[in-house]
């Protein structure tokens, strides 16, 4: 009998002792609940902050992401004006490659489909590069692979790219990168070389060997693909404007009219104009003019120093300053090229969001715009 | 015994072989980091070898602990002060050696500051652009923008420490004057913008049919672009949107909250200059035959206040003004063909000890030219006694 009184105690030892340790983690729990996770974050004031003047940001743009990432392909797309080798050529993005926004050097860029390794990209460089002994070999070596003689590069083959038969290489090695530091084995390079005395383009995808032999026929259909982007160069029959330029894909001609050397309407419709004046010296002066056009949306004028704060470019292979205006009636943009002997005026007026929306077009116009020979 | 030992580490501390140790060590440092740089990037270099107090540097298969330069220089400006000022026998004898000291000393004060207190980074124009700030090379400001009137705008900055903080966990902004709260709920150190169709369950968050994928972070701190996805709470309105941020963005992410306009913009930090600089002309010369540059320099108009100046710099001739130092960094559209408009980079340092270390290597000269002339002198008259 006095077996079963210890059981008895000790069921009640064990129940208070479950109580405790349910009534621990219960605790445990309530606690971790009201505590406050790291994963809620943390919250800062912003204590710096400072006045800028004549800022460049365009409030009203509502760029969309791509758009404001220089992401190619979307509408009303406004890649800066720097970009503007990228916008000279047109190509077809094989299926499975990604896009990628355009890099220095390269005025394409891809991710081919099967490794996030492997890249392609083309690249323009001004002259002969070198040459193409040097830059076969130059590849050669980033793949640890010794240089090729002269007939063994004549040798090669060749395939499309811009309309040209270029050379195509297709190795397999140990990959150094262009800096040599890297170390990849069983990698390969495909590329095509298109070297001319007044350019040179270059196309070159590199990856697993796999990957690249993988991608290999969409590599050669991308590079017969990419082609000139630009509207063909068009000599004015007027003999008054004697300009040579590339017309945006926007835009068309409008008919001719007294004083204007070039006329066109951008965009749809038109509600947006841009001609070409040429007047005889500085026509008045620089400040002088754009007053003028302030005063025609009704702005006040504005002070040299105003005016030297403005951006520049190089139009007819002079400076220029870019002058925005925005009234309440409509917006400006002005394009002035100041010569002692003949001075050049690129306007373009209308609605002001279809005029911000034709910039990127106008700036290209400009840089295109050359006085004919 | 605590006096003996004191007096053995005293001992030690400034003796001529502990410098020389020291030197040694500075040397080996040097070599290895040079040598580490072509594997790896200078940022990363710098870091690990000369802002550090402990390495390890990798010998094939081994990594052998060495001392950082920052405890190397450390030990030296003891050993400087204790062994070259303070136990030092003080006689004209001794003179030129402790002047000689004093401007060694110099050139550790001057690293210090450097390190310590300067800046540095670039700025980039186009001929005929002008600038009023430079950008670091690599680290990152958060900036929310408020337009005013006269195409001025006030720019809220969010510093370098909060973005990496943000790597960590979300991070929530306000101030006083800004009716929203910016949530940084995410950043990526190094990505590339691509296209994309929708958010996967682990993916990038996909916005507007764009997402920032991650890249591997380039040891070269510079190559890397940073992106972020925020969230603008407005709080009177109860709106919430949403917006992804990249370091190369050609446009901030801009919107409308209590009637104003605004934008937020990742960028490199930017340091206001204590003047403006236009480029004026960019001139290059190649070798002949060659697309490579012999010489290349840039013409610029400095303005400050109602004043302005006409100055060049090149490759060895930087602008210095206004406690900045401007170097002739490089040029580009680097395919730029006869005609196109180029760019000039230069690189801007601003460093409180920037002419330090001139001053420290003529006082050494002087105090090594007193100590020389005197043993001469002594010499001499030794000899001519002795004659």
């Amino acid at each position: 009998m006095r077996i079963d009184a210890p059981d008895e105690e000790d069921r009640v030892r064990e129940l208070k002792w479950r109580c405790a340790a349910w009534g621990a983690v219960g605790a445990c729990v309530i606690v971790s609940g009201c505590a406050p996770t790291p994963a809620a974050g943390t919250s800062h004031r912003i204590e710096q902050s400072r006045v800028v003047e004549n800022s460049r940001i365009d409030f009203g743009s509502r760029a969309t992401h791509a758009e404001r990432f220089g992401l190619r392909g979307s509408s009303n797309a406004l890649p800066p004006v720097d970009d503007a080798p990228a916008q000279q050529f047109k190509w077809t993005t094989p299926k499975g490659w990604t896009e990628l926004a355009p890099a220095t050097m390269r005025v394409a860029n891809f991710k081919p489909a099967g490794d996030e390794r492997a890249e392609c990209y083309v690249t323009m460089l001004a002259g002969d590069a070198g040459g193409l002994t040097a830059n076969i070999n130059r590849w050669r070596g980033q793949l640890s692979l010794g240089p090729l003689s002269a007939a063994a590069i004549e040798a090669l083959p060749r395939a499309t790219l811009f309309g040209s038969q270029a050379t195509l290489v297709e190795w397999q090695g140990k990959w150094q990168g262009m800096s040599g530091a890297e170390a990849r084995d069983d990698w390969a390079l495909t590329g095509l070389l298109l070297i001319e005395p007044a350019g040179s383009l270059f196309v070159k995808m590199t990856g697993p060997s796999a990957t690249v032999a993988a991608e290999r026929e969409a590599f050669l259909a991308f590079a017969a693909s990419f082609g000139s982007g630009a509207q063909p160069t068009h000599t004015s029959e007027s003999a008054a404007s004697g300009f040579e330029f590339v017309t945006p894909a926007t835009w068309r001609r409008a008919p001719d009219r007294a004083s204007r050397a070039l006329s066109f309407w951008a965009g749809d419709g038109e509600a947006v104009e841009c001609y070409v004046t040429v007047l005889s010296g500085e026509a008045g002066g620089e400040l002088a003019n754009v007053n003028r056009w302030r005063g025609q949306l009704g702005l006040a004028p504005i002070a040299q120093t105003d005016l030297d704060q403005l951006d520049s470019i190089t139009l007819c292979g002079r400076p220029a300053k870019i002058v925005d205006i925005d009234g309440a009636s409509g917006s400006m943009i002005g394009v002035t090229c100041m010569n002692s002997t003949r001075s050049v005026f690129i306007k373009m007026t209308g609605p002001g969001e279809l005029v911000r929306a034709q910039r990127s077009a106008l700036l290209t116009f400009a840089a295109s715009l050359q006085e004919a020979q | 015994m605590v006096r003996k030992i004191a007096r053995g580490v005293l001992t030690v501390a400034s003796s001529l072989a502990t410098c020389c140790v020291l030197l040694v060590l500075l040397g080996l440092l040097t070599w290895l980091g040079t040598l580490e740089q072509t594997r790896t990037g200078l940022f990363e270099v710098q870091r690990k070898y000369f802002e550090s107090f402990i390495l390890f540097h990798d010998f094939g298969r081994f990594s052998i602990p060495l001392p950082g330069a920052n405890l190397v220089m450390c030990l030296l400006a003891v050993n400087l002060a204790v062994g070259g000022f303070v136990r030092i026998r003080k006689s004209w004898a001794t003179a030129g050696v402790i002047v000689t000291h004093v401007g060694i000393a110099m050139l550790l004060m001057s690293a210090l500051v450097k390190h310590n207190w300067s800046s540095d980074g670039h700025v980039t124009l186009y001929e005929g652009q002008s600038a009023d700030h430079f950008e670091s090379y690599f680290r990152w400001e958060l900036a929310v923008i408020e337009q005013l009137d006269g195409g001025r705008v006030r720019e809220h900055l969010v510093p370098h420490e909060r973005i990496e903080e943000a790597q960590r966990i979300p991070v929530s902004l306000n101030a006083a004057d800004i009716p929203f709260t910016v949530q940084i709920e995410s950043v990526s150190k190094n990505c590339r913008p691509e296209r994309a169709q929708s958010t996967s369950a682990h993916g990038p968050v996909v916005i507007d049919g764009v997402k920032l994928v991650p890249r591997e972070v380039d040891a070269r701190a510079e190559a890397n672009i940073a992106g972020a996805c925020v969230s603008i709470f407005d709080e009177q309105t109860g709106t919430r949107r949403r917006a992804l941020l990249w370091g190369a963005e050609a446009q901030p992410f801009t919107f409308v909250a209590a009637g104003k306009a605004w934008a937020v913009s990742l960028r490199k930090e930017r340091y206001a200059m204590p003047f403006a600089i236009q480029l004026a002309r960019f001139n290059k010369t190649e070798h002949p035959g060659t697309n490579m540059p012999r010489s290349f320099e840039s013409e610029v108009q400095v303005a400050s206040g109602s004043s302005s100046r006409d100055v060049k710099i090149s490759m060895n001739e930087p602008l210095r003004d206004g406690g900045l130092v401007l170097y002739q960094a490089s040029w580009g559209p680097s395919n730029a063909r006869p005609g196109d408009r180029l760019f000039s980079t230069f690189a801007v340092v601003r460093n409180p000890a920037d002419q330090w270390p001139l001053a420290a290597c003529l006082v050494i000269a002087a105090g090594l030219l007193f100590h020389f002339v005197r043993k001469l002198t002594r010499y001499v008259k030794l000899e001519m006694r002795a004659a």
